[in-house]
C-alpha cells in the first residue's frame, strides 16, 4: 500500500469543499480499465493464497500483463487530460 | 448415490478473465460453459439449461449483460443469474434486479466474494431440490 501524500487530508478536504469532480466520461473509463485489471489480479493471487499452492509462471505473468495494462492506460489518461 | 454436478455459464468478453473463472469453478467441481458473447451465452443456456450463470454486463459492441440475462430467462428460466460488473451505479443494480438477476457483484471483488455468493445460491438450488 503506497503511503498517504503528506498533504492528503487536505486534497480531500478541498475535493469535497471544491466540490470537484470527474466527468462521468472519464470515470466509465477508470472504472472498466482498472476494476476489470484489478478482478483479474484479485482472482489469480486469492487462487494461490486459497490453495496454498506456487504461483505459476502463466499466471504470474498475466499479473504482470494486467498491472502493465494498468500503468498504461493511467499514462494515457494522464496525458490526455493533464493541463498543466 | 451420486451427486449431480451444477452447471455453470460465465460470460465476459475479457477472455483472460473469463478462462480463469471457468478453471476455479471446474477446480471446485461444477461443470462450466464459458462464452465471450451474449450470443454465444444465450445459445449455450438454450443447449446446457444452466443452474447459475455469472454475466458481465459491458459486451463488446454495445451489447448489454441484463438484456443477455432477459433472454437466458427465456431459454432456462430456472438458471439463477448474478451480475459481475464495474459498474457500481444504484439504477443499474436496480435496472438488473427487475431482469431477475438474483444478485450483483461489483469488480474488483474477491475470490472469496464470488465463491460465498455462488455457494449461497447452490445451497438454495440444492434445497429447492429436496423440497420441490
Amino acid at each position: 500500500m503506497a503511503n498517504p501524500l503528506p498533504n492528503e487530508r487536505q486534497i480531500y478536504e478541498k475535493i469535497e469543499k471544491q466540490n470537484i469532480i470527474i466527468p462521468p466520461l472519464v470515470w466509465e473509463l477508470i472504472n472498466h480499465h482498472i476494476r476489470n485489471d484489478l478482478y483479474m489480479i484479485n482472482l489469480i493471487i486469492g487462487s494461490v493464497v486459497l490453495d496454498g499452492e506456487p504461483l505459476s509462471a502463466e499466471n504470474a505473468k498475466k499479473v504482470l500483463s494486467h498491472t502493465n495494462s494498468i500503468g498504461t492506460f493511467l499514462d494515457k489518461l494522464c496525458k490526455l487530460t493533464q493541463t498543466e | 448415490m451420486l451427486k449431480k454436478k451444477l452447471k455453470v455459464l460465465i460470460l465476459d468478453d475479457e477472455k483472460d478473465i473469463c478462462e480463469f473463472v471457468r478453471l476455479l469453478f471446474r477446480k471446485k467441481g461444477y461443470l462450466v460453459y464459458k462464452a465471450f458473447s451474449g450470443n454465444k451465452a444465450v445459445s449455450l443456456a438454450k443447449k446446457v439449461k444452466p443452474d447459475i450463470a455469472l454475466l458481465d454486463i459491458y459486451l463488446k459492441r454495445g451489447v448489454s449483460g441484463i438484456d443477455v440475462l432477459s433472454r437466458i430467462k427465456g431459454v432456462a428460466p430456472l438458471c439463477q443469474c448474478v451480475m459481475v460488473t464495474w459498474d457500481s451505479a444504484k439504477e443499474k443494480i436496480k435496472e438488473a434486479r427487475k431482469s431477475g438477476s438474483v444478485a450483483y457483484l461489483t469488480k474488483p471483488l474477491t475470490i472469496e466474494q464470488l465463491f460465498k455468493v455462488v455457494n449461497r445460491i447452490a445451497k438454495n438450488i440444492a434445497k429447492r431440490g429436496k423440497h420441490g
